[in-house]
């Protein structure tokens, strides 16, 4: 019974992932059938282009803004949603709503609404007076990068507000009821009851939430394409940028496997982190 | 001194105007896309942009059917993704049935393995599944598409079905072999029948993300009569004169199907999401 998906696994995932670290070790061109072993040149060629590096601090960048303000952003709001007040269900259902639309949708909807001309965001900062003149955010190297972190956060926090809702809703209610018996205040509370109760959880979150930000690929490049000149350019799209549009197959594997390889590090980093604080 | 119940009207009233706070950012942007959607070419451009269309038309609508080929993207997103959830659910639900019952070596390292997958970017798998589909001749295929995907899909369904599974209590299988059914009787009569919600709700899963998927769409599909929804919409903005009504229009319809699921499985997704699922 386990057999088709064994079968499966092994043929869509398994042998992908080894074909595609072994070609990260040769030069092959993507419409032709050559594969000329070319060993670490690849990667020696990556180490030295400051493209790699400049990709590799951007995706850092993305990754690190991106799942912290999702992190507080959703917190909050999974705290908000879980206090009792009329019409939080409906509340709950609707803040759900930009992690299920299709990505498509989300970056051609902020396009419109960044637009430099007749955007909606110029046109409310203009009216208040907050800005002078209007920003072409996604075309402007000074703002692409917070332009796509904020549809990055928008996009993705109803995850955190959905995880963290669903474990706020299994902390016994008697911890409160001692807590309010010896005189704790609700800031009392949230430290020493409700965060202590969401740390595994958000362990969990953040864990999930790095890798997929990290391995992120269609929000930028459909917002910006990694640039104005690289400014927004992280390693997913640098990958896509090596493979498909210039054809250099093994070029875009061995970018790809370092960053595989890269997010096992922080990965295991991640895990030693949180267990030694565990000791303490 | 403030007494007991003007306190707590207070604080009600701090969490409305905190809620509105929040559903305006996760709602406005949604409501920007219908609202352009409905309004004629000349007011899109109108400085300051308005926030009631003043003649609201269905034009847009009509010209995206007539005009473009968004009924055969929608027509092939529908195609594709019905057979990613074919091919997952199959697999997955006698997998993940095989993981939680039967004893057999490589079991637990199988079982850590499909979590691992979470791991893989995707632009790891995306080189060497072109490069091994183009092999046997499935690039430009909706089948090869639906393959592809099952990268994704697999690991998600035997991980999330592995739960559901392990929920139902083996003795009514037992009871049910006593009475002189088979295995496979069992299976089908008594574990199918209760793993259902859990199916449905993962085969929903699987279907919004194939429809959501982009970067493997547009790599493994070139032909334009093949294409699913999120490369064929990105395409009519590479005209040089963006047609954002008529875009905003086909954001909508693209959107309309995960709206509607999204009403039936509000309830699931928490569990779905709360067990790791819904990548993104």
């Amino acid at each position: 019974m386990i057999l088709p998906s064994f079968i499966l696994f092994i043929g869509l995932l398994l042998y992908p992932l080894g074909y595609g670290i072994y070609i990260s070790f040769f030069s092959k061109h993507l419409l032709s059938r050559d594969l000329t072993f070319i060993g670490l040149e690849n990667y020696i060629w990556l180490f030295k282009n400051p493209d790699f590096w400049q990709a590799l601090w951007h995706s850092i960048l993305w990754a690190g803004s991106t799942v912290s303000l999702q992190i507080i952003l959703g917190t909050a709001v999974a705290l908000l949603l879980h206090q009792s007040y009329k019409g939080r269900s409906i509340a709950r259902g609707l803040v759900l709503f930009p992690y299920m639309i299709p990505i498509v949708s989300v970056v051609l909807i902020w396009m419109l609404m960044y637009s430099a001309l007749y955007g909606v965001i110029n046109h409310l900062l203009l009216k208040l007076g907050l800005i002078d003149l209007p920003i072409a955010w996604l075309s402007s190297a000074k703002s692409a990068m917070a332009s796509v972190v904020l549809v990055g956060l928008w996009k993705f926090f109803p995850f955190v507000v959905i995880t963290i809702l669903a474990r706020l809703q299994i902390i016994p209610l008697d911890l409160y009821e001692a807590a309010k018996i010896d005189g704790a205040t609700t800031w009392d509370q949230f430290w020493d009851i409700t965060l202590p109760q969401l740390r595994d959880i958000l362990f969990i979150v953040v864990l999930l939430r790095t890798i997929w930000m990290f391995n992120n690929f269609d929000v930028i490049f459909l917002l910006t394409g990694g640039g104005p000149l690289r400014a927004t350019m992280t390693l997913p799209v640098m990958v896509y940028e090596q493979a498909f549009e210039t054809y250099m197959m093994g070029r875009g594997s061995t970018v790809a496997v370092l960053m595989f390889v890269l997010l096992i590090i922080i990965m295991t980093i991640y895990f030693k982190a949180f267990k030694q604080q565990e000791a303490l | 001194m403030i007494g007991y119940k003007n306190r707590q009207r207070l604080l009600l009233c701090r969490h409305y105007l905190l809620t509105a706070i929040v559903l305006f950012i996760v709602g406005f942007p949604l409501y920007w896309m219908v609202i352009t959607s409905l309004k004629p070419p000349g007011e899109i451009f109108d400085v300051p942009p308005k926030l009631f269309p003043a003649h609201p038309t269905l034009n847009n609508y009509k010209e995206l059917f007539l005009l473009t080929d968004f009924a055969r993207f929608f027509f092939n997103s529908f195609k594709v993704s019905i057979g990613t959830t074919i091919i997952a659910l199959s697999a997955a639900t006698l997998g993940a049935y095989s993981l939680t019952r039967f004893k057999y070596r490589g079991r637990e390292i199988f079982g850590r393995s499909i979590l691992l997958s979470y791991m893989f970017p995707g632009a790891l798998m995306v080189i060497p599944l072109v490069v091994l589909l183009s092999k046997i001749h499935l690039t430009n295929s909706h089948l090869g598409l639906s393959l592809a995907y099952t990268t994704f899909s697999l690991p998600f369904s035997l991980w999330v079905l592995k739960g559901f599974f392990s929920g139902i209590p083996i003795e009514l299988e037992e009871a049910a072999m006593i009475d002189g059914s088979s295995r496979l009787g069992a299976f089908f009569d008594v574990v199918l029948p209760q793993a259902l919600p859990g199916i449905i709700a993962t085969g929903i899963f699987t279907f919004i993300w194939a429809w959501n998927e982009y970067l493997f769409a547009l790599i493994l599909i070139s032909d334009e009569s093949l294409k699913t929804l999120p490369p064929g919409i990105m395409g009519f903005i590479d005209a040089t004169n963006v047609n954002w009504g008529l875009i905003m229009a086909a954001s909508v319809l693209i959107t309309l199907p995960m709206a509607i699921f999204f009403m039936f499985i509000q309830k699931q997704l928490v569990t779905g999401i709360g067990a790791g699922g819904v990548k993104g």
